[in-house]
């Protein structure tokens, strides 16, 4: 078939299932990574057998060109040091935390009052921000306070309750569910960008959503807005979403804000509301377990550093004695972790258990449907092709770091080629 | 439990290669059926002939360069299968069965085919020439006065003993054909390209389908009725009794253009990839094969036109230039290519004496 992929079927028929909601119990204990992808270093403030309390900081990752603090997330005492799978598939060193139930705050978390918070410049919210260690938790973990810094002059806020992966929406339930804090939260952006048009983009298809979500900015006063957006993947890619939304094409490599727009994750808005106003650290967050590979499906609250298996056990466990493809995030861009004896970080959106369906690879006959698909308007195929004939000259000329990585290219190969290697292999000799 | 270790996407849209290679054969279906109707005995020794020929080559290829015949996939077959079938559709009913040449030209013609334009240069997928056009041109070239050699199973009350393409090279004739006969394939004609409504019929399969791309089918179609109403409008201004239109409609409906739009331009392992390039990858074929068959001595240039975009196709995908979105250089090639493809018809349709008769 030549034709251009924008919806991603169903193939496995996981839409039809309404997902059950879930109560994890809170986990007997708790891992919490200390170096991660972005800071290769870390160092832990406490010691075995040490008391600490929920929120607390507990250690420091040095990334390259910040620092970011590690925040215990129950209250409980210090095991020691253990090592564990991370979401990228490599192993990391962790603190391991055995939970005394009794979320007992550390005395840092101290509430703001309103009228302290409507003081706040945006460089002290920045400053809040990068001491509770937020991040993007669209999956990105892009350090939060570093939007904050921009010197462009902003007019429009964006915030991303898109989720255009299938499978997902562990938003949605955040959208739905925590309604108070995300008007809060984006006056908050409001008030620290200098800006009244702040705008939710969420996907037409969610009618219900977007009615709930107009009704309460309603009665909010007003000057909040809803952005419906098409339900297209890859529509909650950034530049997309801007497109949809105010109708203006960014650049390849350009930052949003040099076009006076800047965006944030629906979880992360919240996430910078506790922040801001209770002073806490993400310590919990929504996650949808999906997957034919699952015995029941669910949406659930999880406590930041449970292990995988110990969610998955909750969720009734392995469906089926076929091969597993176990996923942290969407199935088009998230990345199959080879153990399940993960730990959960706060940027983790999904876990998708999928029985592994073998893909039999033939050779290319140029359709261009990749072509048709790309949504950076690159040629995939051509990109591989010079990616085997190890043509450098060519691979630069292809522009492959404009690749997002979305997975189009292999989703729509008729020749069921992993299309999209190719591309990070260009994506590397490129950088060369 | 067992983890695979895969790369992201995980998920793949429903398609499949040998769904698409099967389409086309499933849109040759009608033509093929109308050929064997109206030429039993021809079509029955040709396909089988050029279908053994290339299914051969195809298979000992495989054996020769992977050194397992389990290496001889589905794809294989199929694709050697369409090459075959498309192929014997080009060639003449009888390319001279009686003196025994026919068969030797139909074997001979279909293995250069299929081991020069493809299994050389690496065989499925690989392939810059499509495998059907270069055999056919291979065999008008080789046996030309053969080639020629129409006999039809019919009567056919207007254009008895030349083709169409002949018969319509004296403008002045084209008044009196019979549109609905050229329509109908009724005419001596090569097994398969006459056949109009089938291949209009596989064309629509196609098209819903989506096995081939929409953007080469306008390209090539759009090129060559652009320059056959051109053409007809000084043939009309100067033969009051031509009208343009039915020169056009008889440009369209005889020889090989509409099967080439639908079976043969349309292989995307020969063409480009990036959706401008598709447009004027077609135009050109499209210019190539109209040319050929008002100024050159062939009569038909169909299969030519094929190979020469086939030539061009690595250019416009050329790398450093290359690109899906239209840039300037796509315009001005298309533009320059049908502006000067316009004015040579026009230059020499009204200026040249005694071209227009």
């Amino acid at each position: 078939m030549i034709a251009k992929s924008k919806l991603i079927q169903d193939n496995r028929g996981l839409l039809s299932v309404e997902l059950a909601n879930i109560e994890l119990k809170a986990p007997e204990f708790v891992y919490l990574a200390l170096e991660n992808a972005r800071c290769p270093k870390a160092e832990a403030l406490v010691k075995a057998g040490d008391r600490v309390l929920l929120g607390q900081k507990i250690g420091v990752r040095h990334g390259p060109f910040f620092d970011q603090n590690i925040h215990a997330t129950v209250s409980g005492t210090v095991v020691g040091f253990e090592k564990h799978g991370y979401r990228n598939g490599k192993v990391v060193n962790t603190i391991k935390i055995q939970n005394d139930f009794k979320d007992e705050k550390d005395p840092s978390i101290v509430e703001r009052s309103d009228e302290e918070v409507a003081k706040l410049s945006r460089e002290e919210i920045a400053e809040i921000v990068k001491d509770k260690s937020m991040v993007g938790l669209g999956g990105s973990s892009f350090p939060t306070y570093i939007k904050f810094q921009t010197k462009d002059p902003i007019n429009t806020i964006l915030i991303n309750g898109v989720e255009c992966e299938p499978y997902l929406n562990a938003d949605q339930r955040l959208m739905e569910g925590e309604v108070d804090k995300l008007i809060k939260g984006m006056h908050l952006l409001q008030q620290a960008f200098g800006t009244k048009d702040c705008r939710i983009c969420v996907k037409e298809k969610h009618a219900e959503l977007i009615q709930e979500l107009k009704v309460a900015f309603e009665e909010d006063g007003g000057d909040l807005a809803v952005a419906p957006m098409q339900n297209f993947y890859p529509q909650g890619w950034e530049v997309a979403m801007i497109e949809t939304a105010t109708g203006i094409r960014l650049a390849p490599g350009e930052l949003p804000a040099k076009k006076g727009i800047i965006d944030f994750n629906a979880a992360s808005v919240v996430g910078i509301y506790d922040a801001v106003k209770y002073n806490m650290p993400v310590y919990e967050r929504y996650l949808s377990v999906q997957g034919d590979g699952v015995v029941t499906p669910a949406n659930c609250k999880l406590r930041i550093g449970t292990l995988l298996s110990e969610v998955i056990a909750q969720c009734g466990g392995y469906k089926g004695d076929d091969k597993k493809v176990l996923i942290l995030g969407g199935p088009m861009m998230g990345s199959a972790i080879p153990t399940d004896d993960t730990i959960l970080s706060k940027t983790i959106t999904s876990i998708l258990v999928l029985n592994e369906h073998p893909v039999e690879e033939h050779p290319c006959v140029r359709c261009g449907s990749c072509v048709l698909s790309c949504p950076a308007g690159l040629e995939p195929v051509n990109i591989m092709n010079a990616v085997k004939a190890v043509n450098k000259e060519a691979i630069k000329a292809l522009q492959p770091l404009r690749c997002i990585e979305c997975g189009l290219c292999t989703y729509s190969c008729t020749s069921g080629i992993r299309v999209t290697d190719y591309v990070r292999r260009a994506k590397i000799i490129a950088k060369l | 439990m067992e983890f695979v270790k895969e790369t992201s996407p995980h998920v793949k849209r429903k398609d499949n290669l040998n769904w698409m290679l099967l389409d086309v054969i499933i849109a040759l279906a009608p033509v093929l059926i109308c050929a064997f109707v109206y030429y039993p005995l021809d079509a029955l020794r040709t396909v089988s002939l050029s279908v053994v020929t290339m299914e051969l080559c195809e298979f000992l290829f495989v054996i020769i360069t992977k050194k397992s015949w389990k290496e001889f996939k589905l794809y294989n077959f199929l694709s050697a299968l369409i090459s075959a079938l498309i192929f014997s559709l080009m060639m003449p009913s009888n390319p001279g069965w009686e003196s025994g040449m026919g068969y030797w030209i139909v074997i001979a013609s279909a293995a250069i085919g299929i081991i020069l334009g493809k299994l050389l240069f690496g065989g499925f997928g690989q392939n810059i020439f499509n495998p059907a056009a270069l055999g056919m041109v291979i065999a008008r070239l080789g046996w030309s006065g053969l080639m020629a050699n129409n006999t039809p199973n019919f009567a056919s009350d207007v254009m008895a003993g030349a083709t169409p393409l002949e018969f319509g090279k004296t403008f002045s004739n084209i008044a009196n054909a019979n549109l609905f006969d050229l329509f109908m394939g009724r005419y001596p004609a090569a097994l398969g390209e006459a056949l109009s409504f089938a291949i209009l019929i596989g064309l629509i399969y196609l098209l819903i389908r989506r096995t081939i791309d929409w953007r080469v089918v306008v390209g090539y179609a759009g090129a060559f009725i652009a320059l056959a109403l051109v053409a007809g409008i000084i043939v009309n201004i100067k033969l009051p009794n031509v009208s343009f239109l039915k020169f056009t409609v008889y440009q369209i409906f005889s020889g090989g253009f509409l099967f080439c739009c639908v079976f043969m331009i349309t292989d995307p392992v020969t063409g480009p990839t990036t959706s401008p390039a598709r447009f004027i990858f077609g135009a050109f074929g499209a210019t190539v094969a109209i040319f050929i068959r008002f100024f050159a001595a062939a009569p038909e240039g169909v299969a030519y036109g094929i190979l020469f975009a086939n030539m061009i196709a690595p250019v416009l995908d050329y790398p450093q230039w290359a690109s899906q979105k239209w840039k300037k250089w796509h315009w001005i090639t298309l533009g320059s290519l049908m502006g000067v493809a316009l004015l040579v018809v026009i230059l020499v349709f009204s200026l040249k004496e005694g071209f227009v008769a």
